[in-house]
């Protein structure tokens, strides 16, 4: 039974030019202890997904369809879209929490680290502040810092790579279930961004969590994703096993995204930006909104948005009436990137 | 043959609250006529200060910036402005770096007035028409009107070039030029980058924090690694990504998550002995990276500060160990 299982989820910005559909009927389910890869290009609705799962999404936003079912520890399973405000601020850190894009500036710049976990603590009901220190000692521990030394400490006296670290360890604080993440490791020097994957890693296979990435940063991904879902104008428009994904991906756009990363190790391949910009979401073109930047696009593609079609395997799905000849394109064999299939 | 523009063993020292600090130690770099060269490192490494001193923006402590030969901080008058003209900076944030109040054709007209490369608007027009068709904004009439807020960030990054086109110059630094732009287009830019290269034998200086990036970038120049401060590799690219041979550039190639699940799960780390990062304010003595270094001896790495030194092929590096083990084997080698 999955953790989370969304279904048909659709929200909707408005704007004076008419709502803008950042999210247009998303499905999918997060198993337990799964990580789960989000990634698109910046405007594909990726964030605004991971908000509206923990509904703090901003004024404007709209859900106007679907439902977030959430089974809790003790094997409930509720409509998020219901919860009332008490039953949200349980969800919202002690069940589902999220580690914001923004980290870095994600703190109270006047207050220590220890008030930080204190209010966190308070504001879901731990009120013994021995409890709450025990807890957050513990947890500095996991993430390998020294508590002694950081939780007196103001956020500016911490390098960006502790902060990330300690808005880790405040996200862990009441067990979560889940674990949201949005650009974890952006704007960290290489040596901090591999120690952030490390310790999520070991974080995971301790804890148990279930993780949702969010980013355009393929290689968190690669490291450590289970599945993944590529987003494209507010749809999924693929979703795969992170293999498959990566060696034998079936929709165009994937394809295009992978092709566009440089990588340090291995050959170069024939690496290329993707050309065009994306849709407006206020004025998506009929069918596939990806045809205007497609090559493998035919007439067909603007009759109709294609659906979730079963490619290769059950567990692989790709929006593309064309797959079959993006398969012929990039072939099946596996450990052999896309750019170099190509080259 | 001479170099282009050259850094000969340049210093920056900045007065900070908690006392000086060196952010650039003794950097040499040479650059060639219509080279592609990056400059990689972490956030505090000096790379971001020596591409402004590269680009003459800001004075060295000690130690001199050549352009064609002459130093450049004693020449002033016709000379100096030739220079400032020859020596363009993109900057990394396009959302940042140009005039919100401004229309394209605003910034991009006043570089060619000031600098007498076009007198009237019907002059200024010609020229910005072929200038942004070279950085593929066109049709050039639809762009020349806009504001900033209209363009995309991609869009925003073409207009900071052509800015630097409208002066004819022979280097153009760009710090971090794509780091702010989304992922799926930042190769786009770069190509833009080196097709200017080979168009008007421009030399670009491309500083970044990102080893891939600039592994495409300079796949056929050179990448220059820096670490608190000072330059401690410098080597042809692919030489240096397949072999690194200073412990610091291993480690950063061995860190780097990779888009590529095999290559990313299955790599093998170089075990560092410390994650710390010294303080520039109280640096190591000797080879600011021997207390995290591997490879580090006592008596020699933590004494004696190693300078860059050539090692085969066509490379340098400033280690004591690496210099040793690599120039003795070649010797080895040869018997």
């Amino acid at each position: 039974m999955p953790v989370l299982s969304v279904r048909g989820l659709s929200i909707d910005y408005s704007t004076r030019n008419g709502p803008a559909r950042a999210v247009r009927d998303v499905s999918f389910d997060l198993e337990k202890s799964e990580t789960l890869a989000i990634i698109g290009e910046s405007g594909s609705g990726k964030t605004t997904l991971a908000v509206g799962l923990i509904r703090l999404s901003p004024r404007g936003a709209k859900v106007t369809a679907g439902q977030i079912l959430y089974t809790s520890k003790d094997g409930v399973t509720r409509d998020v879209r219901d919860f009332e405000e008490d039953d949200l601020r349980e969800y919202r850190w002690a069940e589902c929490a999220m580690v914001f894009q923004a980290a870095l500036n994600s703190f109270n710049p006047v207050i220590t680290i220890w008030d930080q976990f204190l209010d966190t603590g308070r504001a879901h009901g731990l009120r013994d502040s021995r409890k709450v220190h025990e807890r957050a000692s513990e947890l500095l521990d996991l993430v390998h810092l020294d508590p002694r030394r950081v939780l007196p400490a103001y956020p500016h006296e911490l390098s960006g790579g502790m902060k990330q670290r300690v808005l880790i360890a405040m996200s862990l604080m009441l067990d979560p279930q889940i674990v949201i993440l949005d650009e974890p490791t952006t704007a960290l020097d290489i040596l901090t961004q591999r120690s952030i994957i490390d310790l999520l890693g070991q974080l995971r296979a301790k804890l148990g969590f279930s993780m949702i990435f969010i980013s355009h940063d393929l290689s968190i991904a690669a490291e450590l994703a289970d599945r993944m879902i590529t987003m494209y104008a507010g749809r999924i428009v693929e979703e795969a096993s992170v293999d498959d994904m990566f060696y034998r991906p079936r929709h165009p756009y994937s394809v295009a995204l992978l092709r566009a990363v440089p990588r340090v190790s291995g050959a170069l391949g024939n690496v290329t930006s993707i050309p065009g910009s994306p849709p407006d979401l206020v004025r998506l073109p009929p069918g596939c909104s990806y045809v205007p930047r497609c090559p493998f696009a035919i007439d067909a593609c603007r009759a109709q948005d294609p659906p979730l079609l079963a490619v290769d395997t059950p567990d692989h799905v790709a929006a593309c009436i064309r797959w079959e000849h993006v398969a012929a394109a990039i072939g099946s064999n596996a450990e052999i990137p896309v750019a170099e299939k190509l080259a | 043959m001479s170099a282009l523009i050259e850094l000969d063993r340049v210093t920056r020292t900045f007065q900070t609250p908690a006392g000086i600090i060196t952010a650039v130690d003794a950097v040499s770099l040479a650059i060639e006529k219509a080279e592609a060269i990056c400059i990689v490192g972490e956030s505090g490494c000096g790379k971001t200060t020596t591409g402004r001193m590269l680009s003459g923006l800001l004075r060295p402590t000690s130690g001199r910036l050549l352009f064609e030969g002459s130093d450049v901080w004693q020449t002033k008058g016709d000379e100096l402005a030739r220079f400032r003209r020859a020596v363009q900076l993109v900057h990394q944030d396009p959302y940042a770096s140009l005039n919100p109040t401004r229309t394209v054709y605003q910034t991009l007209s006043a570089p060619l007035f000031r600098h007498k490369k076009a007198r009237g608007r019907q002059q200024a027009l010609a020229a910005l028409d072929d200038i942004l068709r070279r950085v593929g904004l066109v049709p050039p009439a639809d762009f020349l009107a806009k504001y900033p807020h209209q363009l995309s960030g991609g869009q925003r990054q073409r207009v900071a070039i052509a800015r630097a086109l409208t002066v004819d110059p022979r280097v153009i630094v760009a710090d971090e030029a794509v780091s702010m732009v989304d992922v799926s287009i930042r190769i786009s830019l770069l190509n833009l980058l080196l097709a200017l290269r080979d168009e008007f034998n421009v030399s670009i200086v491309l500083i970044t924090h990102d080893l891939a990036v600039a592994r495409y970038f300079a796949s056929k120049g050179r990448i220059g690694v820096m670490y608190l401060g000072r330059m401690v590799e410098l080597a042809a690219t692919e030489s240096l990504v397949s072999d690194p041979a200073h412990p610091y550039s291993a480690a950063l190639i061995a860190a780097i998550p990779e888009a590529d699940p095999t290559i990313t799960r299955g790599k093998e780390r170089v075990p560092l002995r410390s994650a710390e990062v010294p303080s520039l304010l109280a640096l190591p003595p000797g080879c600011t990276f021997h207390p995290r270094c591997p490879l580090a001896e006592a008596g020699l790495c933590d004494v004696k500060v190693p300078e860059l030194l050539p090692i085969p092929v066509n490379r340098e590096v400033a280690c004591h160990v690496a210099v040793r083990e690599r120039t003795g084997a070649k010797e080895a080698a040869l018997v």
